[in-house]
């Protein structure tokens, strides 16, 4: 589970030339993690559904502007991206300078990918949850 | 002396006064190296003791509406019993400057003489001022590490 993680992330970023990509998560060694940062695609994995057959972990991508013509500029970018592929190829990042090409791939639906606006006061927000399917080897 | 200068120094001094003995507070800076993306990280913490110590106390049930909302009773992995609050502290800005509240790399560490540490996340500072002038801070914090 950590490699579809870490593989789809690596692959948001690897990917996302002009926004930082960043993954919101609890860690008490850094408690900033867990906060929305503008100006970057704010990744978060919310559901995990492991079966002996197709895995699915739901995540949800938020990208997040002060203006709301930047992000949509910025969600027209991800949607780019999500939307010409439907996969990447699963790795164990556990040494992340050489990385190890593991069986099989992270895959999703393109024709999924929808952003929807979040209303906030500090922010434009554009939120996209998706379901990432994986094979557990 | 400005009125506000003279006012940051009665209340530092007040604030030597009744600052908690029993555990002392830094201004601890989290730098992380590695990648930080996928948590591949290693984090190096830099201290600095807080002067004058601050004033602080748990804020309880009584101030959060509807009761313990969003507190949290753990026993912790060293087996310890434990009430995870928030916690409002009373700093002065030569403990803690503006620009230190707004970085978010910024905690406060809370440590005691047995080698405890507990560790704070800055949740809302909300300044007392002085014509434009920052004489005390109440920062309301979150207990996030044990």
């Amino acid at each position: 589970l950590r490699a579809v993680r870490d593989s789809f992330l690596q692959f948001l970023a690897d990917n996302s030339v002009t926004y930082p990509v960043r993954n919101l998560r609890k860690d008490p060694d850094n408690p900033k993690l867990s906060q929305i940062q503008e100006g970057a695609v704010n990744v978060q994995f919310i559901v995990d559904d492991p079966s002996v057959q197709v895995s699915d972990v739901t995540v949800n991508i938020d990208v997040v502007s002060t203006a709301e013509l930047t992000a949509i500029d910025m969600m027209r970018a991800m949607w780019n991206l999500l939307s010409a592929s439907a996969m990447t190829p699963l790795f164990d990042y556990t040494v992340p300078a050489s990385p190890i090409r593991q069986q099989g791939n992270v895959f999703w639906n393109p024709e999924k990918v929808r952003f929807r606006p979040v209303a906030s006061d500090l922010y434009f927000r554009y939120s996209c949850t998706l379901t990432l399917s994986y094979h557990i080897q | 002396m400005s009125r506000a200068s003279g006012l940051i120094k009665k209340a530092d001094a007040l604030l030597k006064r009744f600052a908690p003995p029993e555990r002392t507070l830094y201004k601890r800076v989290v730098s992380m190296t590695g990648n930080e993306l996928i948590g591949r990280t290693t984090a190096t913490y830099a201290d600095t003791l807080m002067k004058p110590q601050p004033y602080f106390h748990r804020i309880g049930r009584q101030h959060i509406p509807g009761g313990h909302a969003h507190a949290e009773d753990v026993v912790t992995a060293s087996g310890r019993n434990l009430l995870a609050d928030d916690y409002e502290f009373l700093i002065s800005p030569n403990a803690l400057s503006l620009a230190d509240i707004q970085n978010p790399a910024v905690e406060i560490v809370a440590k005691d003489a047995s080698g405890n540490v507990e560790v704070f996340r800055i949740l809302d500072p909300d300044p007392i001022q002085m014509s434009g002038t920052d004489i005390l801070y109440i920062v309301f914090a979150r207990s996030v590490k044990r």
